[in-house]
């Protein structure tokens, strides 16, 4: 009784304790320079016009203008320009302030005045002697005030994102003597409070992640059946090049206010097809959240947020599901599942995560269904293997000859040879089919090749490799030779985000100091994988590296270029797995208290999912 | 949920002969549609487009008047026309009767389609298009569109722009041959085989799930105890 009172009350006081902590968190961090300022420098004090000149000088025979603001020997936490501008301007700003030792030093920032806005809110958080507006278009723009604010503020986003640290942090703790088997819990958690975290912090335009203008704009149209609905505020996300990304909290929401304006409400209607393009398949997952929002009504910047908080819970099913299921290398699936690159592409309009996804629990599930020599096939396994492949296939097709790993199953899997036999010849022609779907039209000429990539074309590809097969060769081994160390080991496989900066480089050291530390202490697990197998998957692995790298060529590079272009390392993250069961030593290296050793890791990868999250996205648009 | 389980357990073999008959319906579903599908092709949205750009607004232009007509000969490379056009745009503010007269003719000077626009309606920078119905089996015939006026005179005419690279359109003024190319615009549908695809690939991933079903169920019956 007494343990039960004790167990309720802990249930009650720690999550009071962890939303207090967090407030109060928030509140020091954002108002501990406030409080010791003079009562005279606190709030809001508009620049003299006096002290705002305007300079004109000449660069290349064109007039440019510097808008200077002198005089201003403040503390000032954010800086408030107001204005009216015909046109979106770019522009570099300049500030000098006085650092800890009380040395005048300066600072660069780029920033973007939008046309549809009229203020832009700028932090600065130092004591500032002057702020130079660079290169301003004065015939675009009319700078009509400057204040600067030294008032109390909240930041909702940093708010969040200690309570979000401390529940993980809690949550291990809680977990550590039962790490081991609770991983697919974890896994799932901290995918969804991370996931959760970048999609409400990041600005809702559509510029963030590899094509993600193209991504939204499938997934919103295929979110209605025979006609599209597209607001100005869905073309106005979607446009590329895309706006610079406003750089406050405030200018974020006074962006999110223009978003669900009525104005950007007006809309034309385009018919389309009720049949998704097989292709598109994946995308449903993100139009069943769009079109939720839109059903029930939702501003436009919400709408955005539920598709991707529907690619977020899937990537987070696949990913924990694959944990759960995986009877050998769990840990390295748990990594792989919490690779930074994937997480950040499950919340934004992206397939990546859904294909790594897929991949990763397709392997997990040929592994399980692999060391279980003695139990039947039945057809959940066939199930859990096959459909999150061909989903991940439908987005990317290159990934199907993993289907071909269940022709490694063994006889004894089935009910007799007859049964083998009719098995393997149906995966042969299911993997026929998936490659069908990517080799056929690109020789037919029914895919266009890539404008992005230039002046390409399929065809002339192909006339160019039918009339020179041996300098193909050449160029072709050669170019995979020199760019695939830059894919395999640098920050752009593990910890990109794309558009935005990305984290600092220790956190990719120490993600694949993790990933080498679990598959080393994993090896003996993996030993179930004969050599005989080892080298096919490996083949595997190459032949779908060079379906890559000739995807590329095809229709990403121009006819007659030497340099295959469009290569990215993302496209390698799917391979990591079975790289790693092809190369990891089959020796037990370490052998201590698991659940410990994995309280460890799990601390450490949350710390760089974390740090990533606050240095690229809180740090830069939420504060 | 135990008794679901329960449930699941007692009619185990109900269960699998459903499950087995279903995968014989998806089966002949899929033949049958993939058939469909190859006799009577689904059709996909093909045609050249002229893109809009800032470069075209700065293009060379050609001024269309009551006494001047044009006229382009083009191949067609869709099937069924969704629309054919030019871009256009208007010089000045148009009078109360003024009219854009356009149509769209076989080889043989048969009138396929026709429709006028009222010329206070084209914009700045349009496209005059005519949305023909019903016009199929075009794909290699020769299409000619013409666009006259009807009290438009030569102080506000008609703009039609010029494209900046060489095209598969020929174009005429009053019936003489002009040497450099308009920028039209084609959306049609074609014909495609590959929808064939779907029902197939479907049958792929079904055929996987038959190879291992045990179909001796369809005819059992349960063991009386």
């Amino acid at each position: 009784m007494e343990k039960r009172r004790k167990f309720n009350l802990k249930k009650i006081i720690v999550p009071i304790i962890i939303i207090l902590v967090s407030i109060l968190t928030e509140l020091f961090l954002s108002n501990y320079k406030i409080i010791t300022l003079e009562t005279s420098q606190k709030g809001n004090h508009i620049v003299d016009s006096r002290n705002i000149k305007i300079e004109e000088k000449v660069v290349d025979d064109e007039k440019i203008y510097d808008i200077k603001i002198d005089n201003i020997d403040s503390y000032a936490k954010k800086i408030v320009i107001k204005y009216s501008a015909k046109e979106n301007g770019t522009f570099s700003l300049t500030y000098k302030y006085y650092d800890e030792y009380d040395n005048l030093n300066s600072m660069d920032d780029i920033q973007t005045m939008l046309k549809d806005l009229d203020e832009i809110t700028i932090n600065l958080n130092q004591k500032v002697s002057s702020i130079t507006i660079n290169s301003v278009d004065i015939e675009n723009i009319h700078i009509t005030d400057v204040v600067y604010s030294n008032d109390y503020s909240f930041s909702i986003y940093r708010c969040l994102f200690v309570l979000v640290t401390l529940i993980l942090c809690y949550a291990i703790f809680m977990y550590k003597n039962q790490a081991i088997e609770q991983l697919h819990k974890v896994t799932f958690l901290i995918i969804i409070l991370v996931g959760l975290l970048f999609i409400v912090a990041a600005p809702r335009i559509a510029n963030q992640t590899f094509d993600e203008q193209i991504h939204l704009n499938k997934a919103y149209t295929n979110s209605y059946l025979s006609t599209a609905v597209y607001s100005e505020a869905f073309y106005y996300v979607t446009e590329p090049p895309g706006i610079t990304l406003p750089k406050s909290q405030e200018s974020n929401e006074k962006l999110n206010e223009f978003l669900n304006s009525n104005e950007m409400k007006s809309a034309t209607y385009e018919d389309k097809s009720k049949l998704v393009q097989y292709n598109e398949i994946p995308y449903l997952i993100m139009s069943i959240g769009i079109r939720i929002g839109n059903t029930f009504g939702l501003p436009f910047t919400i709408v955005l947020c539920i598709g991707k908080l529907m690619n977020l819970v899937s990537y987070a099913f696949l990913a924990s599901f694959a944990v759960k299921r995986a009877v050998s290398g769990k840990k390295i699936v748990f990594v792989l599942a919490l690779l930074p690159a994937t997480i950040y592409a499950a919340t934004h309009f992206s397939l990546d995560a859904i294909v790594c996804g897929g991949i990763l629990l397709s392997i997990v599930t040929f592994i399980q269904l692999y060391k279980e020599k003695d139990k039947k096939l039945t057809v959940k396994d066939i199930a859990v293997f096959s459909f999150p492949l061909i989903i991940a296939c439908l987005a990317k097709a290159i990934y199907a000859p993993v289907m071909l790993l269940l022709l490694f199953l063994p006889k004894e899997k089935f009910k007799d040879t007859k049964q083998s036999r009719l098995f393997k010849m149906s995966i042969c022609f299911m993997f026929i089919m998936m490659m069908g779907s990517f080799l056929l039209p690109m020789i037919s000429g029914g895919i266009a090749a890539d404008a992005r990539g230039g002046n390409t074309s399929v065809s002339g590809q192909l006339a160019l490799i039918f009339k020179h097969p041996i300098g193909f060769i050449q160029m072709f081994l050669n170019n995979i030779y020199i760019t695939i160390y830059n894919f395999l080991f640098t920050y752009r496989m593990y910890n990109d985000f794309a558009y935005i900066a990305s984290p600092n480089q220790i956190y990719t050291m120490l993600y694949l100091i993790i990933l080498l530390y679990v598959s080393f202490v994993s090896g003996k697990e993996l030993s179930i994988i004969k050599l005989k197998e080892r080298i096919v998957i490996f083949l595997g692995v190459i032949v779908i590296t060079c379906m890559i790298y000739g995807s590329m060529y095809l229709s990403f590079t121009e006819v007659g270029d030497t340099v295959i272009k469009g290569v990215q390392a993302r496209y390698f993250i799917p391979l990591l797995l079975p790289l790693i069961l092809v190369l990891t030593p089959r020796n037990a290296i370490i052998e201590y208290n698991e659940n410990k050793q994995m309280t460890i890791i799990n601390y450490l990868l949350l710390g760089i999912l974390l740090c990533g999250l606050y240095g690229s996205i809180i740090k830069v648009f939420c504060l | 949920m135990n008794k679901i389980k329960q449930i699941i357990k007692q009619n185990k073999l109900l269960i699998k002969k459903i499950y087995s008959t279903v995968l014989l319906i998806m089966i002949c579903l899929c033949v049958l549609l993939s058939i469909y599908w190859y006799i009577k092709p689904r059709s996909v949205e093909a045609g050249e487009n002229h893109p809009y750009s800032e470069k075209l607004m700065k293009s060379d232009k050609i001024l269309i008047y009551d006494q001047q007509e044009l006229r382009l000969d083009i191949t067609s490379t869709v099937n069924e026309i969704v629309n054919i056009g030019v871009y256009g745009s208007r010089q000045g503010p148009a009078t109360k009767n003024s009219i854009i007269k356009m149509s769209l003719r076989d080889d043989q000077n048969n009138e396929l389609f026709a429709m006028e626009y009222k010329y206070s309606d084209i914009d700045s920078l349009s496209v005059l298009a005519l949305f023909p119905k019903g016009l199929d089996e075009l794909n290699g015939k020769s299409l000619n569109l013409n666009i006259s006026t009807s009290n438009i005179d030569e102080t506000n005419p008609l703009i039609i722009y010029k494209a900046d690279n060489k095209n598969d359109g020929k174009y005429y003024l009053n019936d003489t041959e002009q040497e450099d190319y308009l920028a039209y615009i084609v959306t049609g549908n074609n014909p495609s085989y590959f929808y064939v695809w779907y029902p197939v690939m479907l049958l792929s991933v079904v055929l996987v799930f038959c190879s291992i079903n045990d179909w001796s169920v369809i005819n059992g019956k349960k063991k009386k105890i």
